[in-house]
């Protein structure tokens, strides 16, 4: 039996980082800012949770640390983007070496851990009983982590933000047309650093619920998902359901593989299927997502 | 300055410019301009491509700084830094190209730079019933739902005009709103702009379509390489005039005509051309036109009325709807593509140089052998070869007296002149059978014009058969054996060279009937 | 309007002495921003270095020592720049002409496992061997490459996602063969495969290094990509491309193909990487031999501002910086991924002085190929 309860409460934990990490991509991609930074950022939030957690002795303490080292990382490399002019490819590049790096080193140095692993606290239970206690649901439910529920909210969050909210609407009038938003009295810069200390909360949260949901860190923790996520970005075309629902898909489709393994469909290369997926969607939809993306990386 | 206000029978203009001028690097876009707006009026300012209107209303509108002037609203100096402050001043422009935001809805266009907020999160309904009622006072029919970007450009104009009167614009600045429009929505715009008079408000019309000054203006000022003429009432000036003030230039470049050498073959041959422009309208209608070996056949005509679509058309690089061209002899209609078309014999001296005609930052070198890269003496199988290069840079800089200089800087550190003077020689150094030249002299100072136009005649006394498109009727008139006249997308003629303007400008307008008028600038007290 | 004076005629070995006068400045000038990009980041570096405890002058001191300081240090850094230049030209081919080849890691780890397997699987003399492993690596590569070109050309897809996709599409599939299929039951830690045979083997140049003659084929194709780019109709074509789309369409350039192109010849060069890293120095296939060529390049073209010859010489700064780092990782225990830091830091300041110019215009001015 594979489609059980527990196929789809492992869904459930690993699309939630994918699904974190892809609406902070969308955010930024929305304001105009071209993001490729979402792994390293991922790397970055995973990181300082473990470390946060361990110095400040809780979860609590690991995940505001998180959160705020990554949305500071978020906030410099917009720096470069924005004011210093970079361009947002390599910037991306190179905060995702950095990010690499400095993790990499900091693990070494700070946690004095040579094998590469250090534990600290998890992220607890954040199931109400009464929702545990449900037939099939329940089972899904129990045991997840508060940002799990994030995630599972961060869909209509996202689109109500985007699409209700006064902020949100000067934010995607910066990405699509800059200049009639400056026009209309905007600042395009500030609208894109709000954008990116999303993206850097949002990917500092999925960072977290990687290393804090096993209760460990370790160098290559994030496995290419914050790549899979920014396939879920573009798969989505930025919008909020769209993306919401790719990353979602995508993160089951990792769960599957686990189950599928007996049956002989490799979980390594199901994991590449995403990336397939969105060369498939270019192909197919690219007139519009061109010059989505000129604007983007303007 | 001459004072209109004679005895106080003038009331106070609701917006007055004092001398403004504004240069961009060499070029001066507006030399102290002076204007004389007056309340409830639609005034028009016309003039072609390159004249200033655009930058002069920018300058009202906040959106650019002037170096130099004042702007009067109902009196008062009125400093206009932004558009903020040109909104708080009572000014709103609607663009030529339009500033929205097609992702968002109509509704929150309209409101951008106010939406209507409860906690940060918009008040939809509240927004929907003021752009309702906004739209139902001045007749501008919006749609309620849906994205800005996926309804035409008649809605966007709309909301643009929405926009402007949302801020509370007393005084509305429209550049060229027209020029995207259908004739059923250009009458829908301007019994809109009717009811806006009605209603108190100022309109400034920006156009270079004088059918539209004389159905809806009632002051029309002119302008032309960046001064204006004294604004006078529309009911007392003449088409031709207008266009004769709009085109004509100060310094007659002429020399007498000199006919042909020879009566040479038809060497590009046009018949019944359709094309369509950016907006997919039709731009030409059922052009049919030939050139011979060595003449010189000059379109005229008021900028817009599809002549650069025609150059692009020949030169490969719009596609053709309907009709045939030929080059010596031979079917090109199907080679729809620049490479193609040179190819067969083509050069384009287009009438955009920066963006086209040459890459601003590549040096001078790498602009100079564009076209002929690929051949001897230029390159040997493949291969660029300096000495030939430089040989090529040298006559034509000598030939043309571009400033010496190595040529390995980047060709926008020249002036304009000089840069247009290297276009003009490359195309020519192509000797190709046929020459489009479009607008070559457009920005450029007197003594380059002058090379630059008898470097087109000594193509055609070699035989290159030249097709000229120029706004500039002097131009036109110096250098061409047979003139046209483009207008509407239609061609009319030809002439010989020794038409009256007169003639020409009729032609221009589509056959109006020209009135013998006073002469143009004389102050009429009283009127306001 | 003024008319300057015509110049009095230079002597030929004054005009020799001028020019190259000329170059050098012009090559100073050049480099004052890279150079400045450096050496903030080494200032940020030490800085981090030292927050973390380490003696940031010690450790530059054994990155000197460790690139240069003896002969086996420049072994190490001429082993190094190979794979470095190699990438570096990669990515600055393309970039000339407004691609971004951000797969260039996808399209070398295909040319290393093709040579790898090839090394394997097909008996073959040295003298035959070598040269099949290298062309047929720079084939696969440049096959990955023409994929992302075509899907630009002819949907327009932008290059910059299908290159990353294809990438790690690549690399996941080739892992996942070497781990399942082709793996050394010899070896229990490392995802590798069976060393490959003696004829494949390419051999070192240098005595006691593993700088093979790779290097003297990174150095044969910056030199003939400088010659393409400036002494050729197509490299002028690339050039103008990159320069200005619609003046470069004006002209009659077919885009398009000069498109496809360059990335073909992108993806041949990053796939010689494979084949020399995997045959040459590890002689054998060994997952994740690459510590980010792809990123690097990207960090050596933006060095060279995407001119060949420039890339030799980054190319060999960058190897000095990584054959630095083994030293430092040694003396010290910083794992050598710290260095990404510096290069990381590097990548972005150096992005952030040339995004004011070309670069950000040619992202600005894309379209499609199709005229």
């Amino acid at each position: 039996m594979i489609f059980n309860a527990t196929l789809f409460a492992s869904a459930l934990l690993v699309a939630t980082p994918l699904i974190l990490a892809a609406g902070g991509g969308a955010i930024s991609h929305q304001a105009g800012v071209f993001n490729f930074t979402l792994d390293g950022l991922m790397l970055w939030g995973a990181f300082f949770a473990i470390y946060f957690a361990k110095v400040g002795g809780s979860w609590g303490v690991g995940l505001v640390g998180a959160a705020a080292m990554t949305i500071v990382a978020s906030l410099a490399f917009g720096f470069v983007v924005i004011r210093l002019k970079a361009n947002p490819i390599v910037a991306a590049l190179g905060l995702n070496l950095v990010a690499a790096g400095v993790t990499s080193l900091l693990l070494r140095t700070r946690l004095s851990s040579g094998g590469g692993a250090v534990s600290a606290a998890r992220l607890p239970d954040a199931t109400p009983r009464f929702l545990a206690r449900l037939p099939v649901v329940g089972h899904v439910l129990a045991g997840q982590s508060i940002l799990v529920y994030l995630a599972i909210v961060s869909g209509p969050c996202i689109y109500f933000f985007l699409t209700r909210s006064a902020v949100g609407l000067r934010l995607r009038a910066a990405g699509d047309a800059p200049e009639s938003a400056a026009i209309a009295g905007i600042s395009v810069a500030r609208m894109r650093y709000l954008a990116l200390a999303l993206t850097g909360l949002l990917c500092g949260l999925a960072g977290a619920q990687l290393s804090m949901g096993i209760a460990q860190f370790t160098e290559n923790i994030t496995a290419g998902r914050g790549i899979t996520a920014f396939a879920a970005v573009i798969f989505g075309r930025n919008l909020p359901y769209p993306v919401f629902a790719t990353a979602a898909f995508f993160g089951f489709s990792i769960a599957l593989t686990d189950r599928l393994q007996g049956l002989g469909l490799p979980g390594e290369l199901v994991v590449l299927i995403p990336y397939f997926l969105t060369v498939v969607a270019l192909a197919v939809s690219s007139r519009r997502t061109m010059a989505a993306y000129r604007q983007a990386l303007a | 300055m001459m004072s209109w206000v004679a005895a106080g029978t003038s009331p106070t203009p609701v917006l007055e410019l004092r001398g403004i001028t504004k240069t961009f690097g060499s070029m001066v876009a507006n030399d102290d301009v002076s204007l004389r707006i007056n309340r409830g009026e639609l005034h028009a300012v016309v003039g072609e491509n390159g004249a200033g209107k655009s930058t002069l209303m920018k300058i009202v509108a906040g959106v650019i700084g002037a170096d130099a002037g004042q702007i009067l609203v109902d009196g008062q100096v009125t400093d206009i830094g932004s558009p903020h402050d040109a909104a708080r001043a009572g000014i709103g422009m609607v663009h030529q190209h339009f500033s929205l935001v097609p992702s968002l809805s109509v509704a929150e266009n309209i409101f951008l730079g106010a939406l209507p907020t409860r906690v940060g999160v918009v008040r939809r309904k509240r927004m929907l019933r003021d752009a309702a009622e906004m739209a139902d006072t001045y007749g501008l029919e919006i749609p309620t739902s849906g994205r800005l970007g996926d309804y035409g450009v008649g809605v966007q104009q709309r909301v643009e005009i929405l926009k402007a009167l949302l801020s509370g614009s007393k005084v509305l600045i429209l550049d060229e709103p027209t020029a995207v429009l259908t004739p059923q929505e250009s009458d829908h715009l301007f019994d809109a702009l009717r009811a806006l008079r009605a209603s108190g408000h100022t309109v400034i019309l920006i156009t270079h379509k004088l059918r539209e000054v004389f159905a809806a203006a009632t002051r029309v000022t002119v302008m032309r390489d960046g001064r204006a003429f004294e604004a006078s009432e529309v009911s007392a000036a003449s088409e031709s005039q207008l266009i004769r003030l709009m085109v004509g230039r100060e310094v007659k470049l002429g020399r007498p005509h000199v006919p042909p050498a020879k009566d040479g073959a038809t060497v590009l041959r046009i018949e019944h051309l359709e094309c369509r422009n950016n907006r997919k309208l039709t731009a030409l209608h059922d052009i049919s036109l030939a050139v011979r070996s060595g003449e010189i056949v000059g379109i005229a005509g008021v900028e817009g009325n599809g002549q650069e679509e025609l150059c692009e058309a020949i030169a490969g690089l719009r596609a053709v709807e309907n009709g045939k061209l030929s080059v010596l002899d031979r079917d090109v209609t199907d080679e729809q593509s620049a490479t193609k078309r040179r190819a067969c014999g083509v050069t384009y001296i287009p009438a955009d140089r920066m963006l086209r005609g040459v890459a601003p930052r590549a040096s001078i070198r790498d602009n100079l052998i564009m076209g002929k890269h690929r051949e001897p003496p230029i390159a040997q199988r493949g291969r660029l070869q300096p000495a030939a290069i430089a040989a090529m840079g040298d006559a034509i800089t000598k030939r043309f007296n571009v400033s010496k200089g190595a040529l390995g800087r980047p060709i926008d550190s020249l002036s304009g002149g000089n840069i247009q003077k290297i276009v003009t020689g490359r195309e020519l150094a192509a000797r190709s059978p046929v020459l489009v030249a479009s607008n070559p002299t457009r920005g450029v100072d007197i003594g380059a014009a002058e090379m630059i136009h008898n470097a087109l005649r000594e193509a055609r006394a070699a035989g290159v058969a030249v097709l000229l498109v120029s706004s500039e009727l002097d131009e036109v008139k110096s250098l061409s054996d047979r003139i046209f006249v483009m207008s509407k997308g239609e061609l009319h003629g030809p002439w010989p060279p020794g038409v009256s303007d007169e003639q020409l400008g009729l032609a221009m307008t589509g056959g109006a009937e020209p009135v013998l008028a006073p002469v143009v600038g004389v102050p009429q007290a009283g009127r306001s | 309007m003024t008319q300057e004076l015509v110049r009095p005629a230079e002597t030929a070995s004054e005009s020799h002495r001028s020019r190259l006068q000329s170059l050098l400045m012009r090559t100073a000038a050049a480099s004052v921003r890279p150079l400045t990009a450096i050496i903030i980041s080494l200032l940020i570096f030490a800085v981090i270095l030292q927050l973390v405890g380490y003696d940031a002058l010690q450790i530059y001191k054994s990155l000197v020592l460790g690139s240069v300081g003896s002969t086996n240090a420049i072994g190490s850094t001429l082993r190094w720049a190979t794979p470095l230049i190699l990438s570096g030209l990669a990515v600055a081919l393309p970039l000339r002409a407004g691609l971004f080849n951000v797969g260039v890691e996808g399209q070398l780890y295909l040319g290393g496992f093709v040579s790898a397997m090839l090394g394997l699987h097909l008996s073959a003399p040295a003298f035959l061997a070598q040269p099949l492993a290298i062309v047929l690596a720079a084939l696969v590569g440049a096959l990955w490459a023409a994929i992302p070109a075509a899907l630009l050309i002819f949907t327009g897809a932008t290059e910059i996602v299908t290159t990353i996709m294809l990438s790690a599409i690549s690399v996941g599939v080739v892992d996942y063969l070497v781990n399942n299929h082709f793996r050394d039951p010899a070896s229990a830690a490392a995802v590798m495969t069976k060393p490959v045979q003696a004829g494949y083997h390419f051999p070192s140049i240098l005595p006691n290094s593993q700088v093979s003659y790779g290097l003297l084929l990174a150095i044969v194709i910056g030199i003939a990509m400088h010659r393409f780019l400036n002494g050729t109709s197509g490299g002028y074509e690339v050039r103008m491309i990159g320069a200005s789309q619609s003046f470069a369409r004006y002209g009659g350039i077919r885009v398009g193909r000069s498109w496809l192109l360059v990335m073909v010849a992108s993806g041949a060069i990053a796939g010689l990487v494979g084949a020399f890293e995997t045959n040459g120095v590890n002689g054998r296939f060994i997952s994740g031999f690459s510590p980010g060529y792809g990123l690097e390049g990207f960090l050596v073209a933006f060095l060279a501002n995407s001119e060949p010859l420039a890339v030799l010489v980054a190319g060999l700064a960058v190897g000095a910086l990584q054959a630095g780092s083994l030293g430092v990782a040694i003396d010290f225990g910083v794992p050598r991924t710290t260095i990404s830091i510096m290069q990381g830091l590097i990548i972005l300041l150096v992005s952030a002085q040339l995004g004011r110019f070309t670069v950000l215009k040619r992202l600005l001015t894309r379209r499609r190929a199709r005229p």
